[in-house]
């Protein structure tokens, strides 16, 4: 049994906080809840967490542009684990924004009302991470309380002056939902537009000025492994309210307003001073080529430390960066401060570049229907180059010429390759009349790929000892440099020994070896390791062993016999070649069958040889980016099904 | 069972005869050495990625008018050697609550050129972390400027904490990066007619002697001290970790024995009111114990009555709403207890001792420590460590343990942390200490069948039964008594999944999950595709299907901390495998059994059927027999060697061939 310790001693100063619970009276739950409590619910499956009855969001736009919210959310929790979603949060920024009002309410079967009114209100930051960052977010807990039955409700009303005369409302969550509801009013002469995603055609309800989209009856969007983001399953529409005679310029209706924007924000910013000219021109100073200076100047901006502090985002500064004298003298800065940077070094010797903005994690995610900055939540840098400048990552823009996409912000990725997450992306290059929104290029499979030597000694007892070379390219040295520059010395040597243990028991690495080449995109890791009785001997007669030794596939991601959304998949590619010296005394018994497979997102193919006492073992797969149709899931599934038995087929050596 | 005790028995006693105004840092940073400026490489730990190279923390105690305060002054410096140094190190939070307040914050970093980079009052940013009500959690926050791979960055603050001493505050010596000198400086309160002394007790660490110093101050320090490394397995961080307690008590002057004899007496005049028999109680007692004749039998009557009958209010899975925990009243006999049929695990424990005693029994509070937080010492002759109690009965001329609060432990044992502990018996007269049992491998079983039958494409599929005893049941069904069965189910298929992604899982039953007696049980099918490899005339199948796809305990090849284990354990395996039509066995050898001593033993059995139509796989393992748990790091690497045995001889193959036949081995 345990308890907590009482104060020692009972002199006055020794501080004891004493939080009294005191019973409320009981409460009533407002009409809208009430009846939202009071519907039917269909039957869903049994795993359904909880069922959104009502989620509604009414906007009101004042004529100096200030909006009022009132959100209103009700959700019948149907499971225990669906606790989680009694809670109430709403987001808001310090400078430009608050939340004026919180309550909520909890009914339970039984009728009774809790309500959880300011003493229930936590307030806080929305990132901890941050150094500094003015998102709050104001949030009630009722999941303590609520268990399978509860109906949990919340109204909130939240002030704003935004930023942008254009608002996203997403119709659900992952819960199914029975109502949901965006309705915007304005103020008389003004007029709203709406591009609707992810759903047929939906029309808003306008009456005088007050337009409304609303969804009925919404299923439920399970996760499922390799899906695509919510945000391109669940429906959403994207606004835009302006004065209809006028306009706004906070309502983009082109690519180009939305570069316009931009650039007046970074363009000032954008030219030297003295000290960052000077230092541009020591960093190039034996640079021969506009590729070794942009090189040169890249190292220099990437290795600068990632530090984001932002203040003022209501006001627009979460787009804006700081002076690059300034992020040089500080030597750290965020996304846009590194792009910025960069832009002003190669401007001082004579490159023109210019911002680009992007979103970082998924690149199906921008829709080029709807321009806004709010698309977007990082930036990095497209540069003129001349025709003498030869990179992958060059793309062709009709009124800018040719332009190096490079991300200033990964220290990790050099100049002409690019973070996967951002291959494919459309994103803007911000270059006033000139901008438009842009394809970034996507790399060809073999640029980023991992290939694979390793060469075995067995003896007649089964150990191994093995010498493994791996020689890595793009994206995948990306990854091997990534995992080594984050971990010491020791970790990595674990790590590597963590790896290897996975595929033979008692492995030990007796020795690595790293070459680290990120100028050239390159990453090498030469290792020796040892494993005791790796093969199995069956009673003398036999050694089995598996020849793929590490990275061996033992499982299978797509478990699910039934998939309902797309697979999504990177692209991926490696080779491995396993030469095994066999022990004298035994002949190859029995190999497995090669194995070659072909299907339209990638292949996997297998060879097995014996010769002058040694096993030639080969395995390659190449795994294309891409969006497969759920109706083509078993093809996925049975392919990687393939691939793990391949993996997992033994060689048989019997004794002479 | 032998913990090591790494416990050093010397408490300092800190007494301030004069009362002088609080130091202050010196306006100026400390010279820095220009060696520390030349260093290239870590002086401690020779890949670190950044070193401190002092760390020094002034706590002092004093009055603010009427009210309490201490001051922690911190003064950091820090050598950058990587850029993952930089990246770690950069970034400073100084967390605060709203009472307390972060003060006089400087810090700069000395580039290698030896140029200057100091943060000014705007570049430190304060945070409302969070707050409700009138309770906020702030932070003031700053990043280093310029800083890179050869640089010294160094920062200092003062934070106040008002309305409170540096009373039981645990300081520690170990960082996340290795420190050349860690230094505290202590500074007691000195009032008139206060008559409690500051003590300072360290652990784990050699550090050197209290040293008095100006200003009413006395320091400790430690050098070259390592960066603490988190390991699977290890034991609590206070019982690893270099650290000092610093606290208050009376000057009694007393020795740890006479320290014990007083507290152990105190124990029982506090606690006997709570063990009051009444008529009640007695007929409870009575009832409950029914036509049992057997002291043993009768204990564990009243046990079973007081862990069924009773709801634990504190027990998160009682099922109480947060509307009827605010009307719960607090008991302050055994026999409001009775009558209300509920009460905290406090209530239940002195209920159980009620019933024992009116069932003629003597029974007591023991007072003892918690495994998970330390390896407790009595050589420290304070209570703060011994905040977690049971009930001994006499059974004859022993003492036995008995915690009916804890609902899921089965009669006979005591929660995990509470077990080979040295306990406080309290007594009016004589406390004396007793050790409570640790329960043996057996009490702690997962004991697994499985029925299944071989395909010849190399699918597995059959029924599975897994049942949780003892600690193992504990962990079980706390962790899953508030779920629902739909989670329950996710959390199994999810586990099955883990080691064999191809599985499905049908007619799934989950048993006794909040019964207190019963063993937690899992029940279901399983079909598992591709489970036995085939190649061209055989199939290669691992008959120890609990463990397949279940990786090495230990893998990495060195260790920096001792290996420690919660409890005892054992597994107890049966697979009957039905073999696909045109295969017979070629190879049936069984693994090699083997075994630690009395510590642990492994014994595998392979067998067929006479008719060679199944196979017949038996396992059997124990772990932390002779109360063996904690292992020092130098038998890391037998230990190693031991669990890899297990893994290999757990992964161990069997092979079918079209038609041969050979018996079993």
């Amino acid at each position: 049994m345990t308890c907590f310790k009482l104060a020692k001693l009972s002199v006055a100063f020794f501080f004891l906080t004493v939080t009294s619970a005191v019973a409320a009276p009981a409460e009533q739950a407002p009409g809208w809840l009430q009846q939202a409590a009071a519907v039917s619910v269909p039957t869903y499956d049994k795993d359904t967490p909880a069922v959104v009855l009502r989620k509604e969001q009414a906007v009101t736009v004042a004529s100096d542009g200030r909006i009022t919210t009132v959100t209103t959310f009700a959700v019948r929790i149907l499971t225990r684990e669906g606790r989680a979603f009694a809670q109430a949060g709403e987001l808001y920024l310090t400078q430009t924004g608050k939340v004026r009002e919180m309550t909520a309410w909890l009914i339970r079967p039984n009728g009774f009302v809790k309500k959880y009114g300011k003493d229930q209100t936590v307030d806080r930051i929305s990132n901890p991470n941050d150094i500094y960052d003015e998102y709050r977010v104001r949030v009630i807990d009722a999941i303590d309380d609520a268990d399978e039955g509860v109906v949990f409700g919340y109204q909130s009303t939240s002030e704003e002056r935004p930023l942008f005369n254009q608002d996203i409302w997403n119709f659900q969550n992952r819960l199914p939902t029975l109502v949901s509801r965006y309705t915007l009013t304005l103020p008389t002469g003004w007029m709203a537009t709406g591009v609707v995603f992810n759903y047929k055609k939906l029309e808003p309800t306008v009456n005088g000025s007050v337009y409304t989209w609303e969804l009925l009856g919404l299923d439920p969007i399970r996760p499922e492994p390799a899906s695509p983001a919510l945000r391109n399953l669940a429906p959403m529409v994207a606004i835009n309210y302006f004065p209809a005679e006028v306009g706004s310029p906070k309502a983009f209706e082109t690519w180009s307003q939305v570069s316009r924007w931009g650039a007046q924000m970074y363009d000032p910013l954008s030219a030297p001073d003295e000290t960052v000219a000077a230092k541009a021109r020591t960093l190039t100073a034996n640079a021969k080529s506009e590729l070794d200076k942009i090189r040169a100047i890249a190292r220099f901006v990437q290795n600068l430390q990632y530090i984001a502090i932002d203040i003022g985002v209501g006001r627009g500064n979460g787009y804006k960066p700081r002076p690059p004298a300034q992020v040089l003298a500080k030597a750290y800065g965020d996304c846009k401060d590194k792009a910025n940077l960069m832009r002003a070094m190669l401007k001082s010797i004579g490159i023109n570049a210019y911002p680009v903005f992007i979103y970082l994690g998924d690149p199906t995610l921008v829709r080029e229907e709807w321009p806004s900055p709010t698309q977007f939540n990082h930036c990095i840098i497209a540069i003129n180059i001349s025709e003498e400048t030869k990179a992958p990552t060059v793309i062709q823009d009709a009124k800018l010429g040719r332009l190096l996409i490079f991300d200033a912000t990964d220290p990790h990725t050099p100049v002409g390759d690019l973070p996967d997450e951002e291959q494919g992306s459309l994103a803007l290059v911000v270059a006033g009349d000139s901008g438009s929104l842009l394809r970034m290029p996507t790399l060809p499979p073999d640029s980023s790929n991992l290939d694979r030597q390793t060469e075995i000694v067995l003896t007649s007892d089964g150990s191994i000892t093995g010498n493994l070379k791996e020689r890595s390219i793009g994206q995948t040295a990306v990854n091997e440099r990534r995992a080594f520059r984050s971990l010491s010395n020791p970790d990595y040597k674990s790590m590597l020994e963590n790896w290897v243990t996975r595929g033979a028991t008692a492995a030990k690495v007796s020795k690595f070896l790293t070459n680290d080449d990120s100028e050239s995109g390159k990453f090498d890791l030469d290792m020796e390791f040892s494993a005791p009785h790796y093969a199995q001997d069956m009673a003398g007669r036999l050694l089995v062993f598996k020849p793929a030794i590490v990275s061996r596939r033992e499982s299978v991601f797509l478990t699910e016999p039934t998939r309902k959304h797309p697979v999504v998949l990177d692209s991926y590619a490696f080779t491995e070649t396993v030469r095994v010296k066999l022990p004298g005394g035994f002949d190859v018994d029995e190999l497995p069958d090669p194995v070659k497979i072909e299907v339209p997102f990638g292949s996997y193919k297998t060879s097995y040889e014996v010769k002058a006492g040694e096993l030639l073992f080969t395995r390659s797969l190449a795994q294309k980016a891409g969006t497969i149709p759920a109706d083509q899931y078993q093809s996925v599934r049975s392919f990687y099904q393939r691939v793990r038995a391949a993996e997992q087929a033994p060689v048989v050596l019997a004794r002479k | 069972m032998t913990l090591l005790s790494r416990f050093v028995p010397h408490m300092v006693v800190l007494c301030l005869a004069l009362l002088l105004p609080v130091a202050v840092f010196a306006d100026d940073w400390r010279p820095i050495d220009p060696a520390d400026m030349a260093l290239k490489s870590p002086v401690v730990e020779k890949d670190a990625d950044a070193e401190a190279i002092i760390w020094e923390v002034r706590v002092a105690d004093g009055m603010e008018g009427a009210i309490p305060q201490t001051v922690f002054s911190h003064y950091v410096r820090i050598k950058i050697f990587t850029e993952r140094g930089r990246e770690s190190q950069s970034k400073i939070d100084i967390p605060y609550l709203s009472n307390w307040s972060i003060r006089d914050i400087a810090a700069r970093t000395i580039k290698p050129d030896g140029t200057v980079a100091e943060i000014r009052k705007e570049d430190i940013l304060e945070r409302v972390i969070e707050k409700d009500g009138g309770r906020k959690i702030k932070a003031k926050s700053f990043a280093m400027k310029g800083v890179e791979p050869g640089a010294i960055i160094e920062y200092r603050w003062k934070e106040i904490r008002k309305d409170r001493l540096a009373n039981y505050i645990r300081l520690d010596f170990q960082r996340d990066v290795p420190t050349q000198t860690v230094k505290y400086y202590l500074k007691p309160l000195s009032l008139p007619g206060f008559t409690y002394g500051m003590r300072a007790q360290t652990f784990h660490a050699n550090a050197n002697p209290f040293v008095r110093e100006k200003d009413g101050y006395y320091s400790t320090s430690m050098t070259n001290v390592p960066a603490f490394r988190e390991e699977p397995r290890m034991p609590p961080h206070a019982s690893i970790r270099p650290w000092m307690l610093v606290f208050y008590s009376e000057d009694r002057n007393l020795t740890p024995e006479q320290f014990w004899k007083t507290f152990g007496k105190e124990q029982f005049e506090k606690n006997k009111g709570r063990m009051k028999v009444n008529d009640e109680v007695k007929q409870a007692a009575a009832a409950a114990i029914g036509d049992a004749t057997e002291p043993e039998q009768k204990i564990q009557r009243l046990f079973e009555f007081c862990r069924s009958k009773i709801k634990n209010v504190n027990d998160d899975a009682s099922g109480m709403t947060s509307e009827e925990r605010e009307k719960i009243k607090e008991n302050k006999s055994p026999s409001d207890t009775l009558k209300r049929g509920m009460g905290t695990g406090y209530d239940i424990d002195m209920l159980f001792a009620a019933l024992a005693i009116a069932a003629g029994f003597d029974a007591r509070i023991v007072n003892l420590a918690d495994r998970s937080d330390i390896l407790f010492d009595k050589r420290f002759p304070d209570d703060y460590f011994i905040q977690t109690f049971d009930i001994a009965v006499k059974v004859g001329n022993e003492w036995r343990f008995y915690d009916p609060a804890s609902t899921y432990v089965p009669y006979g044992m005591l929660r995990w942390q509470e077990e080979s502990q040295e306990a406080l018996l309290s007594d009016p007269k004589e406390p004396v200490w007793v050790t409570t049992p640790l329960s043996t491998p057996d009490k702690s079983k997962l004991k697994r069948t499985a029925k299944l039958r071989l395909s010849e494409d190399g699918t597995l599929e059959g029924d599975v039964s897994v049942e949780y005893h003892g600690h193992l049941g504990v962990e079980k069904k706390e962790w899953e008594d508030e779920e629902s069965p739909a989670e329950r189910e996710e959390t199994l298929r999810k586990s099955v999944k883990a080691r064999l992604s191809t599985a499905e899982l049908a007619e799934i039953k989950i048993e006794n999950v909040t019964d207190p007696i019963k063993p937690y049980t899992y029940k279901y099918q399983i079909t598992v595709p591709g489970y036995a490899q085939r190649t061209g005339k055989r199939l290669f199948l691992q008959p120890s299907f609990f463990q397949y796809g279940v990786g090495p305990l230990f893998t990495t090849s060195t260790r920096r901390h001792e290996v420690y284990f919660n409890y005892p354990w054992s597994e107890e395996d049966e697979v009957t495998v039905e073999l696909p039509e045109g295969f017979s066995l070629d190879n049936a050898e069984s693994p090699a059994p083997f075994s630690a001593g009395a510590i642990s033993e492994y014994k595998p059995s392979v067998s067929v059927t006479k008719d060679g139509r199944k196979l017949i796989y038996k396992r059997k393992f124990y772990f932390g027999g002779g109360g063996s748990i904690l292992f020092p790091v130098q038998s890391y690497g037998q230990l190693k060697i031991y669990f890899d045995q297990l893994h290999k001889h757990d992964n161990h193959i069997i092979t079918l061939k079209q038609g041969a036949v050979t018996a079993a081995n």
